[in-house]
């Protein structure tokens, strides 16, 4: 009897000692998980890039267009009268979120399909660019953007009349 | 002759003494060993972040990988957000204890919910897996390293309903290492 109560003390003490230890052998972690959801950012295009009616006269030269739509020509070129604009792009998505503009980075082409001719636009630029990283804040989630650039006009034999048109891309990108 | 008999018996009695209470007590000096062991600890040094979503028309899912130089993000969209989410990441878990020693790493199996941050909307986190550091899935108990420290990733995948509304979300579920 008392050897029986011996041994039941004794698996007592071990099961007891056992269960101490499964304290401290496991740790649990809460861990975290986010994710934020946002607008498409979705822009459209209002106003096509427009340099008007022009005369390139004896030697040409270049015709700018700034974001604020302001014309200004170099060289021989002659201004007309009538329509011109800078483009404009209204851009949609998430309040406040930062929307990054890539421009044209090298000459876009603009092209005479008649005669095959073409002119080309270059030094682009962008109204509310935030200098450094080339973006844009949507604010309240929508943001209007105009783009200027300069056309290099070549001579009236190079660049007879007629219209010349062509196709750039702009890219927009939430940061 | 009666009383030399019982005499007989004394002698003998006296004599297998040691004996008999040899085979009714038996002494041994045995050895108690035990063991303490430090505790084990996981800690998050990295929150899991899903980074920027867009929210589509169709239901589409983002699963959160390792990549050999960042985390990446793959969807059974076409259009996979582009974004340059610097926030996009798997979580990060610390793990202190005994050099050398074995443990394994368990999480849930069933889908957790990450919830709005103002509204009601919810969206299911699925398919949890651990990777080591070298991107490798964890499907077996790990070692802990000589220095008593072992690190390890956290990934899962989201799933977005069409037109999910806009904002942020949080979620958590545990993650427990326990020695083997």
């Amino acid at each position: 009897m008392r050897l029986k109560r011996f041994y039941k003390g004794l698996l007592l003490s071990a099961i007891a000692l056992t269960l101490v230890n499964l304290g401290t052998a496991q740790s649990v972690l809460e861990a975290t998980v986010t994710a934020e959801v946002v607008d498409i950012l979705n822009v459209a295009e209002i106003n096509s890039l427009n340099f008007g009616r022009f005369a390139p006269e004896e030697e040409g030269g270049e015709i700018t267009i700034t974001p604020e739509g302001v014309r200004t020509s170099k060289g021989t070129v002659v201004l007309s009268s009538g329509e011109f604009n800078a483009a404009t792009f209204r851009i949609h998505g998430t309040p406040d979120a930062v929307v990054s503009v890539l421009l044209p980075q090298s000459s876009i082409p603009l092209i005479n399909p008649v005669t095959g001719k073409e002119m080309l636009i270059e030094s682009w630029t962008a109204s509310d660019l935030v200098s450094e990283s080339k973006s844009v804040v949507l604010g309240n989630g929508a943001l209007t953007l105009n783009v200027g650039a300069t056309l290099i006009v070549g001579t009236i034999g190079e660049n007879p009349s007629g219209h010349y048109s062509g196709r750039y891309e702009v890219v927009f990108t939430y940061n | 002759m009666k009383s030399l008999k019982y005499l007989l018996v004394a002698i003998l009695l006296v004599a297998f003494q040691p004996s008999i209470m040899a085979q009714i007590q038996d002494n041994k000096e045995v050895t108690a060993k035990a063991e303490v062991l430090a505790p084990i600890l996981v800690t998050n040094a990295t929150v899991m972040d899903f980074g920027k979503l867009y929210a589509f028309a169709d239901a589409y899912t983002v699963t959160l990988l390792p990549d050999a130089t960042s985390d990446k993000r793959t969807s059974t969209s076409a259009n996979v957000p582009t974004l340059s989410d610097g926030t996009v990441k798997l979580a990060l878990l610390d793990v202190e204890g005994p050099a050398n020693s074995s443990f394994s790493i368990s999480y849930p199996t069933t889908s957790i919910d990450l919830s709005h941050a103002e509204g009601t909307a919810t969206m299911e986190l699925s398919a949890i897996k651990a990777y080591t550091l070298n991107g490798s899935e964890i499907n077996s108990a790990v070692t802990m390293g000589e220095a008593g420290q072992y690190k390890f990733r956290v990934g899962a995948t989201l799933s977005l309903v069409g037109g999910q509304e806009v904002g942020l979300y949080e979620g958590s579920f545990d993650v427990t290492v326990t020695y083997e």
